[in-house]
């Protein structure tokens, strides 16, 4: 940890909702890895056999929009995603991201401008900050109550966490 | 101070004196309620916890909806999940096509004002019009609140829709959300409350309430919501909610307020591919259609079947339309039956089928074709929401759906 680390970018526009993330007909695979060869399937039909772990996805407004399906960002979290940059986010979508360990980040549209498709960018996870075309972008920190379940891996394993620390009291 | 009604509310489950917008509070959850696409979901996530019981077997209620009768081979084994759930758990509210989640929890009596209610469906926004706070959650989340009956939310601000005037003939409660949806936009009010409020309001019925919060999450919202009046009382009086978490506000700072004059409303329509992408009916009239739906928890109540049937009366469908009608529980398909509604959409050539989600998610009851073109009174059209991704909804009022139906082109319902 601390080092900074080379990432590529995959840029999205507005409004891309969760039918898009993962179509309806998909969520009835019980293979969640199966299930993710068709990610943005609709947009981006080259995304999910090309994707690489780290990779981040910079989208425009309201990403994640649509039903409250948490395949959306289990899929692209299955895929090696862990960190999504966008001007906003759906607020369903971005509560499962924390709840499963994906960072959502909120920035603004000047800096979306600043992303190329496909492009590199360099992460720095100590100093919380993209690089990306000799700029430096920080990223907002999260509030201590989301940190700590982002720390913890997500919800689950934070809820479990809780329960044992009142089990030894 | 004064606060909001959200404020309010999350202000007493969380066991606090106020809250502003922006603080994170714990809050403490009246009703949380599974359907059957996100059972399985829910009950793997929930086996990870080390609590081994439910925090309160009476505050969850288990749907299945979406996937009534069965789709797929899978259906099947979500109901039993439910079953064996509901069974090794002691929850007694589980209904297996009954009806969709969002007619079922007002009509069982599963929410009254005042309360915190969380499903795994994102139109649960709808229960605000009882005065509840009401939103949706995702899977991991819900098994947290199973097991903790907590759930950790960020106060909202809060947009303010004051309503005046009242709406002219063939404009109904569709009309008014959509028009808010041509000010707000699909994300104008992410991660916001919507309250409303105005002399208007209480010339809304519960369903017309429904109708609106409904289509709050397509603003992008947390929760929309109607403070409890004298029509909420009668409505949780017959579905035998509990009022006891009844909360009032008076004069609430809101951080935006939008004055709409109801009478200024026409018929709308959001055109394809977008729900924000809404205009006058005027301006699509005359494209022909082939298949017109009325149904959904947005638009499938009894009040919205009256009026369509009182425009289907005695008419016939063209041959090239296939009008689907879909009650939003049975208690409303009985409902039809015994009123003879149901004979009026028969008698005009309509398919009635049974309760439940299945056209307005795209996966049974109707799905649309690559050429399709779609009159329906649902909640989204998005790229192949109702099947091809190359098909085309226009979502509007139970009215034009039905004019639109009996002319086998969109047509204005105010209008002969």
């Amino acid at each position: 940890m601390g080092e900074t680390m080379q990432t590529k970018v995959w840029k999205f526009t507005d409004d891309i909702d969760t039918d898009q993330i993962i179509a309806t007909q998909y969520l009835v695979n019980p293979d969640i890895n199966d299930m993710a060869r068709y990610a943005m399937e609709i947009p981006k039909p080259e995304f999910a056999s090309s994707v690489q772990t780290d990779d981040i996805i910079v989208a425009r407004n309201n990403f994640g929009c649509g039903s409250s399906r948490e395949q959306a960002p289990l899929v692209l979290k299955t895929l090696g995603v862990k960190m999504i940059l966008a001007v906003s986010f759906a607020r369903i979508f971005y509560r499962n991201c924390i709840n499963l360990g994906i960072r959502p980040y909120e920035i603004k549209l000047s800096q979306y401008n600043l992303f190329d498709d496909q492009s590199a960018v360099t992460y720095d996870p100590q100093m919380n900050y993209i690089g990306v075309k000799n700029e430096t972008i920080s990223l907002n920190p999260f509030p201590p109550f989301v940190e700590s379940i982002l720390a913890a891996g997500g919800l689950i394993a934070h809820v479990t966490q809780q329960f044992n620390a009142n089990q030894e009291k | 101070m004064s606060h909001t009604l959200t404020e309010k509310i999350l202000a007493c489950a969380s066991g606090k004196e106020s809250v502003s917008p922006g603080d994170i509070v714990d809050v403490s959850v009246n009703t949380a309620f599974i359907h059957d696409v996100f059972i399985s979901g829910v009950v793997e996530e929930f086996s990870k916890l080390p609590h081994k019981k439910v925090w309160h077997p009476d505050g969850i209620v288990l749907i299945a909806d979406h996937e009534v009768p069965a789709v797929s081979e899978w259906a099947g084994e979500c109901y039993k999940t439910m079953l064996r759930f509901a069974e090794t758990q002691d929850i007694k509210r589980i209904h297996i096509a009954e009806g969709v989640c969002h007619q079922l929890i007002p009509e069982k009596g599963y929410v009254g004002p005042g309360m915190v209610l969380v499903g795994t469906d994102s139109h649960t926004t709808t229960h605000g019009a009882l005065g509840a706070f009401s939103t949706g959650i995702g899977t991991t989340e819900m098994a947290a609140v199973l097991a903790t009956g907590k759930i950790w939310l960020k106060v909202p601000e809060t947009i303010h829709f004051e309503l005046s005037g009242s709406l002219s003939k063939g404009v109904y409660a569709k009309d008014i959300v959509l028009s808010m949806l041509q000010i707000l936009g699909a994300e104008g009010a992410t991660y916001k409350a919507i309250e409303i409020t105005g002399n208007a309001v209480k010339n809304l019925t519960m369903a017309d309430r429904l109708t609106i919060c409904n289509m709050g999450v397509e603003m992008g919202a947390k929760n929309a919501l109607f403070a409890p009046d004298d029509i909420t009382m009668a409505y949780i009086k017959s579905s035998g909610a509990d009022a006891s978490y009844l909360v009032n506000v008076e004069s609430p700072r809101y951080s935006q307020t939008i004055q709409m004059n109801l009478s200024e409303i026409k018929p709308m329509l959001a055109f394809p591919k977008g729900v924000d992408d809404v205009h006058p009916v005027d301006e699509a009239i005359g494209t022909e259609i082939h298949e017109a739906f009325i149904g959904s928890c947005t638009n499938g109540r009894y009040e919205d079947f009256v009026v369509a049937a009182n425009i289907i009366r005695g008419k016939k469908v063209p041959g090239h339309v296939r009008l689907i009608i879909t009650p939003a529980s049975m208690q409303i398909y009985k409902r039809l039956i015994e009123d003879g509604l149901a004979m009026d959409f028969i008698n005009a050539g309509a398919m009635i089928t049974n309760p439940g989600c299945g056209l307005c998610y795209g996966k049974h009851g109707g799905v649309l074709s690559r050429t399709d073109v779609a009159i329906a009174s649902n909640n989204r059209n998005f790229p192949g929401r109702l099947g091809h991704k190359d098909s085309q909804v226009y979502l509007a009022s139970p009215a034009t759906v039905a004019r639109s139906a009996v002319y086998g082109k969109i047509s204005a319902p105010d209008r002969e």
